[in-house]
C-alpha cells in the first residue's frame, strides 16, 4: 500500500477562515460522507494544535487568533482513498495571517519558510466572500461631499488593498521561490461563502464568477500566469452560517453537516475537493 | 552604509539614486554611521540592481533566524528597469507635466482599473511596484480618512525610476508586455525647459517608446496660468526634441487633464480655444518630428461628483501597450506556440550620445 507525504500552504490575510478550514477537514476525515470519500484512517501521534480548540471549532464558535509565532507540530492528517487504498499524510501548516500581511509589509521572508516552498504539493489560497478586495475610493459622490476637518492618515501598508497583498505574496512565491513543479496547482478557496446566499445578496453564485467580479486583479493575475500557478476556484462555508445562524438553529448539527463547499455550480459536503484535486488523489 | 554627497538625493534615506545609477554612483560616499535600519538596508539592496533575495541576517527580530529580501514593491531604478527592458517586450512610457497637473492620478487610475477588471484587451499579469501603486492611491481612498482625495506630490527622486506593470493581451497567446511608467516630477519639468543639463538627465526619455506630456485643463481654465501651461508644454517637447531625446522613435502623447473643470466653463470661452490651440499646435510642429501624435482629454478624478473617463483611459493604456516605433509589434501565435520565450532582448537605458 501506497504512502506519501504532501505539504500543502495555507495563504491568507488574517481572519480569512484558514483554521477553521482545517478543523472542517480533520473532522471530515473522521466522519466521511459517502463510502468513496476520503478517510483518516489512523491519528497523527500529535495532535495538540487541533485538539486545542476543536471543542470551541464543534460548538459553532469562533476561533482564537492564530498566533504569529506558533510553536509545535504543524497540523498533520492521515488519510486514505478507499477506492484506490492510497494512503498519505497530510501537513497543514496553520500560518497565521499576519505572516504573509509583514511579507507585504516587510519585503522579506525567513528562509526556512522559503525552504519549505521547495516540498510543497500546492497551495490553497484563503479570502472571504463578505469583505471587499479593494479599498473604496472617493470617486463620484464620495469625491463631491462638503469639505470637513478630516486629515488624511499617513499610508499604512497593512491597509493596502486585500486582493493587492495577496497578489504580491503569490508573486513572492512564484518569484522568490524554487517551486517543486511549475506550473504550481492552487485552489483558491471563498470563505464564508454562506453569506453569498443571503437575502438581496446580488454577488455571483459560482466560485469562478465571483473571483472574476469581486476580486478581479487577483482572477487576472492567476489567468495570466497559468504557467506558474494552475487554479481551480471553490467557494467554502467551513463553519456552515454566521456566528448569528450557528446561534440560533445551525449549531444543532453536527460540524460535517453544517459544512457546504461550492465548485462549478455544483454544491456538496466534501471539503476535501480541492486537496483531491491538489494532491491527485 | 552608503550615503550621497549631493544634498538632493536621498540615497542614504530610501536607497533610490536621484540620477538612477543605482550602487554604482560616483557620487556615493560611505557615512560615518552604520545603522541597522532595516528599511535602508533592504531599498539599498533593491536599488544596487542585483539578486534581491539575497540573504541579510534578520536583526528585527530574532537575530537567530536568516531572512531573504524580496523584490521591493516600489519604482524600479534605471538598473533594474533595463533588466525588465533585456529580459522582455517591454514599452517605455515617460510622463511629464507642471505640478498639480494629473500625472500620478492618471498612474493611479491604470492600477485601481485593473483592481476592477482588465482594461480593453490587457489583463494584469503582475507588477513589482504594487507597493508604491498603493501608496499613491492612499490619499485617494475612504480608508485613509481624507475628505477629498489627493495625491502625494512626486518627488525629483523618481525622475529617473518607472513603476512597472506587466500585461497579457486576452487573446492569451502573446507574451507577458511589460509597461515601464516614468513619472518625471513637475518642479523638474519647468527646470528641464531653462536647463538643458536638467533636460539632458531625464535618461528615461531616451529610451521612451511613448512620452506624453499632461497639460492641467483647470490651470487651461484660468487665464493667469493658460498661457504659462501651454507654452510650457510646447517648450518641453522643443527642448527634448533638440536634445535628440524624443524624435522619430517616440510616440508623443498631449493629455489634457481634468476634463471635468474643462467642461464646466462655457463651451465658447477663451479657455477652450487655448485647449484647442494648444491641440493645433502640436500637430503642426511636432507631427513630422515624431513617431505619432495622440491628443486626449481625460477625467482620471473628477471632483464634481462624475465618474473617471474611463472609456478614454482604456484607450490610452492601450495605446501605450501596443504601440511603438522601436520594434515591430508581434502578431498574435498560433495557441500551440509556448508563450514566455523570451523573443526581444533589447534597448537598455543608456544615458548620453551612445545609444
Amino acid at each position: 500500500m501506497s504512502e506519501a507525504d504532501y505539504n500543502l500552504l495555507i495563504v491568507g490575510l488574517p481572519d480569512a477562515g484558514k483554521t477553521s478550514y482545517i478543523h472542517a477537514v480533520d473532522d471530515l476525515l473522521q466522519h466521511p460522507h459517502t463510502p468513496d470519500s476520503l478517510r483518516s484512517h489512523a491519528l497523527a501521534p500529535d495532535r495538540s494544535y487541533l485538539e486545542r480548540d476543536k471543542a470551541d471549532f464543534r460548538s459553532g464558535k469562533k476561533l482564537l487568533h492564530t498566533e504569529r509565532n506558533l510553536q509545535g507540530p504543524v497540523p498533520e492528517l492521515w488519510f486514505e482513498d478507499p477506492s484506490t487504498g492510497k494512503r498519505g499524510k497530510l501537513f497543514l501548516p496553520d500560518v497565521s495571517g499576519e505572516v504573509f500581511q509583514d511579507q507585504w509589509v516587510d519585503r522579506k521572508w525567513a528562509k526556512s519558510y522559503s525552504d519549505s516552498l521547495q516540498k510543497l504539493s500546492g497551495i490553497l489560497l484563503f479570502l472571504r466572500a463578505d469583505l471587499p478586495a479593494s479599498n473604496q475610493e472617493l470617486l463620484g459622490e464620495l469625491a463631491a461631499l462638503p469639505e470637513v476637518e478630516r486629515t488624511a492618515k499617513p499610508f499604512d501598508p497593512r491597509k493596502a488593498s486585500a486582493q493587492v497583498q495577496l497578489v504580491d505574496v503569490l508573486q513572492f512565491i512564484a518569484e522568490h521561490s524554487a517551486l517543486p513543479t511549475y506550473p504550481l496547482k492552487l485552489c483558491v478557496m471563498i470563505s464564508a461563502w454562506d453569506t453569498v446566499y443571503h437575502p438581496g445578496n446580488m454577488q455571483p453564485k459560482i466560485p469562478s464568477s465571483f473571483l472574476a467580479r469581486e476580486w478581479p486583479l487577483l482572477d487576472q493575475y492567476l489567468k495570466t500566469n497559468r504557467r506558474k500557478f494552475e487554479s481551480r476556484i471553490f467557494g467554502v462555508s467551513a463553519l456552515g452560517g454566521t456566528p448569528k445562524e450557528l446561534e440560533e438553529h445551525l449549531g444543532e448539527l453536527p460540524p460535517q453537516q453544517r459544512v457546504k463547499i461550492v465548485f462549478g455550480d455544483i454544491e456538496s459536503k466534501d471539503l476535501t475537493a480541492p486537496l483531491r484535486w491538489l494532491l491527485g488523489v | 552604509m552608503k550615503g550621497c554627497k549631493l544634498a538632493l538625493c536621498g540615497f542614504g534615506i530610501d536607497g533610490k539614486c536621484i540620477e538612477g545609477r543605482g550602487s554604482a554612483c560616483p557620487n556615493l560616499i560611505n557615512t560615518l554611521e552604520d545603522t541597522s535600519d532595516e528599511v535602508t538596508d533592504r531599498a539599498a539592496l533593491a536599488s544596487n540592481g542585483d539578486d534581491v533575495t539575497e540573504i541579510v541576517a534578520d536583526n528585527a527580530n530574532t537575530g537567530l533566524s536568516e531572512t531573504e529580501v524580496l523584490h521591493h514593491g516600489t519604482a524600479l531604478e534605471i538598473i533594474d528597469a533595463r533588466e525588465v527592458t533585456s529580459r522582455s517586450r517591454a514599452i517605455l512610457v515617460s510622463i511629464a507635466g507642471m505640478v498639480e497637473s494629473g500625472k500620478t492620478s492618471l498612474l493611479a487610475r491604470f492600477h485601481q482599473q485593473f483592481q476592477m477588471g482588465s482594461v480593453g484587451d490587457y489583463e494584469f499579469a503582475g507588477s513589482l511596484s504594487l507597493m508604491r501603486f498603493e501608496e499613491l492611491n492612499w490619499r485617494a481612498t475612504v480608508e485613509s480618512g481624507a475628505h477629498a482625495p489627493s495625491m502625494e506630490h512626486t518627488s525629483r527622486r523618481y525622475d529617473n525610476s518607472c513603476l512597472h506593470v506587466a500585461v497579457s493581451h486576452k487573446d492569451g497567446n502573446q507574451p507577458h508586455i511589460d509597461l515601464l511608467l516614468n513619472d518625471i516630477s513637475g518642479d523638474t519639468y519647468p527646470d528641464a525647459i531653462s536647463a538643458l543639463t536638467v533636460c539632458e538627465n531625464l535618461m528615461c526619455t531616451r529610451r521612451a517608446d511613448h512620452l506624453a506630456v499632461v497639460v492641467d485643463g483647470g490651470a487651461m481654465v484660468d487665464r493667469t496660468r493658460r498661457h504659462d501651461h501651454a507654452s510650457k508644454a510646447l517648450n518641453f517637447v522643443n527642448r527634448l526634441l533638440q536634445t535628440g531625446q524624443i524624435g522619430p522613435q517616440t510616440i508623443l502623447h498631449l493629455i489634457i487633464t481634468k476634463e471635468d473643470e474643462l467642461k464646466a466653463a462655457p463651451r465658447d470661452s477663451a479657455c477652450h480655444q487655448a485647449v484647442h490651440h494648444l491641440e493645433e499646435s502640436f500637430e503642426r510642429d511636432f507631427s513630422h518630428r515624431v513617431g505619432g501624435l495622440h491628443k486626449w482629454r481625460v477625467a482620471a478624478r473628477p471632483m464634481d461628483g462624475t465618474l473617471p473617463t474611463v472609456d478614454i483611459i482604456t484607450r490610452l493604456f492601450s495605446t501605450f501597450v501596443s504601440t511603438t516605433q522601436r520594434y515591430p509589434m508581434p502578431t498574435p501565435l498560433p495557441s500551440s506556440t509556448v508563450y514566455g520565450e523570451r523573443d526581444f532582448s533589447r534597448y537598455g537605458l543608456i544615458h548620453g550620445d551612445s545609444e
